[in-house]
């Protein structure tokens, strides 16, 4: 795959943007840069009616500005449209208009189900995460549009059975009226991006809609832990354009904030110290 | 059931006297509201406005056992985790930022040192509200497909009396005291935020008492040309912290430290919690 002109975080940045349609209201999480990226460059792109709900910041906002790891909180404080408070968000606007997400789940499972509380026991956790957020309150909201980002695709994250399940996707084979009953009216987990394909879950599991230039129908199994649905003339998923990859290369990320989200551990924490050192050397004020 | 952790089901309606006064005093003082086992309501979001300099007088203080409710938590509740004053935690998402877990939370959450009371921003948010309103609980569409009803056994479901309909009674959060960092205040309490509102106007409102610590304290002239964020109404006590929130932010006066907190996050496995506070913060924060 090194013979492409792109990074497999820039054909995800794209396809996580062409999923987002113009006019809506695009959810950030903490530290997501990733879905951030693709938001700017929908907006500068096709979708330039779109707003963004900052989560760290507290605003809904037409502003956005290249990607950084110091400047995000700034970015948001400036100009917004409006200052909001959690409760206005929480308890007024998602009942009723509801945001389009891109969240990163710790598990997820054939059918879009999803885990981001703990790996293992409840009580005596292997890992504990940092929180749903607001992912688990969801589900009874038809307005929301539920997607996930998964930039490293294998059977630690693509369970078979979920440890916990806090964000709904589908139950296999079950009519919209059962769906209902059980108070479940959202409807759930739609796309996946990761770094092998562009998937869709349904009652019927998950189907590759997309598989990304040199991945085969077999790496995307191996890296499975279940059954997922691929034709034989699944296509591959479109190449960035010349433009798409100019505006995220030159304007919206050019110190290279979306690879951060395919590091863990030292290298992730190595990366993260020489990107302060580069934003904090420029003598830029950084008061709004 | 679990009342001992999730404190008291019912809302407070007794008033508070909402009278302008004189509510400044040092953070020494208006630290000494809060008690062994309280129910702690700390504000801000992540890494902004978090309200550290009140965090560690709390440590020093030696206050124990205090559940800790704080929506989105930072740096301010994992050095009260790491210095043992917490016994359980009430947050939907507690993490430092583009740093990651917080160290000291997620050891103590994985090895059973401190029970965590699963949250949502929705059980969060209803539940203050439900403080404000003056009532025991309110109804909420929420966790429908979820497991986290069967981590929450003290939550009960309600039948609407106009449909079939099925919510969850969220309950009523009471802080006993709440913290909230701000840009500005003046004497009253009134104040301006300076960035996130995130749910402090609620967690002050809700709670029995109020504790706003501020970069400075203001005439009441200067907030009414910025607006107050938070009126004087919901607040008992004033201290003027300058940089208290740092190691975090406090927009416009300056931004998070990112580099002592990448420290911070390497520090904490190697077992240097105690020695990187000390050294790092404490040390800069008295300078």
């Amino acid at each position: 795959m090194n013979t492409l002109d792109y990074t497999i975080a820039e054909l995800m940045v794209c396809a996580i943007a062409a999923e987002i349609r113009d006019g809506e209201y695009l959810a950030q999480g903490i530290a997501t840069h990733l879905p951030t990226c693709a938001y700017f460059l929908a907006r500068r792109t096709h979708a330039p009616h779109c707003y963004f709900l900052y989560s760290v910041g507290c605003t809904v906002s037409t502003r956005q500005g290249p990607l950084s790891l110091l400047d995000m909180e700034p970015l948001a404080l400036d100009t917004p449209l409006r200052r909001v408070g959690y409760a206005e968000i929480v308890c007024d606007m998602l009942p009723r208009v509801g945001f389009a997400e891109f969240s990163r789940p710790a598990q997820v499972d054939r059918y879009g189900n999803t885990n981001n509380v703990v790996i293992g026991d409840y009580a005596q956790p292997k890992l504990r995460f940092p929180g749903v957020g607001g992912v688990s309150d969801f589900s009874p909201y038809e307005s929301h549009r539920a997607f996930l980002y998964v930039p490293r695709h294998d059977r630690r994250t693509f369970v078979e059975s979920l440890d916990f399940v806090s964000g709904v996707g589908h139950r296999p084979a079950e009519t919209r009226e059962a769906r209902v009953a059980r108070g479940v009216t959202g409807h759930g987990t739609q796309r996946l991006v990761s770094n092998l394909g562009v998937f869709e879950f349904s009652t019927a599991g998950m189907t590759a809609l997309s598989l990304h230039a040199g991945v085969c129908a077999a790496d995307v199994r191996a890296a499975t832990g279940f059954e997922v649905e691929i034709a034989p003339d699944c296509p591959v998923t479109p190449a960035p354009s010349p433009e798409a990859l100019r505006l995220i290369r030159e304007e919206i990320d050019p110190g290279n904030a979306r690879e951060l989200e395919f590091l863990s551990g030292a290298p992730r924490l190595a990366r993260i110290r020489e990107m302060i050192a580069r934003e904090a050397a420029p003598t830029q004020d950084r008061t709004p | 059931m679990n009342d001992a952790l999730t404190g008291a089901r019912t809302a407070p309606r007794t008033p508070r006297d909402g009278l302008w006064r004189d509510k400044t005093c040092t953070l020494n003082e208006a630290i000494g509201a809060v008690k062994d086992g309280d129910l702690l309501g700390l504000g801000g979001l992540a890494l902004c406005r978090s309200p550290v300099a009140a965090a560690l007088e709390i440590l020093r203080q030696g206050r124990r056992e205090l559940r800790l409710l704080d929506y989105i938590a930072g740096f301010e509740g994992d050095v009260l985790v790491g210095g043992g004053a917490i016994a359980s935690v009430q947050s939907c998402y507690f993490g430092l930022d583009v740093l990651g877990l917080a160290p000291m939370y997620r050891q103590a959450a994985e090895r059973g040192w401190l029970r965590v009371i699963e949250e949502t921003e929705a059980t969060i948010a209803y539940g203050l509200r439900a403080a404000r309103a003056g009532v025991d609980f309110l109804p909420v569409r929420t966790f429908a497909g979820t497991d986290m009803l069967s981590v929450r056994p003290d939550l009960r479901l309600v039948g609407s009396p106009y449909s079939d309909d099925v919510y969850v009674a969220v309950p009523a959060l009471v802080p006993d005291v709440a913290i909230v960092h701000v840009a500005q205040c003046d004497r009253d309490g009134n104040a301006v935020f300076g960035s996130a509102a995130s749910l402090d106007v609620d967690l002050a409102a809700a709670a029995r008492v109020t504790i706003v610590t501020a970069e400075s304290i203001v005439d009441t002239e200067t907030i009414a040309r910025q607006g107050a964020d938070l009126l004087g109404m919901y607040v008992d006590h004033v201290v003027h912290a300058p940089r208290g929130a740092w190691p975090a932010s406090c927009m416009p006066a300056y931004n998070a430290d990112f580099a002592l907190l990448a420290d911070y996050v390497e520090a904490c496995p190697r077992g240097e919690f105690d020695a990187f506070l000390g050294a790092r913060v404490l040390a800069a924060t008295s300078a």
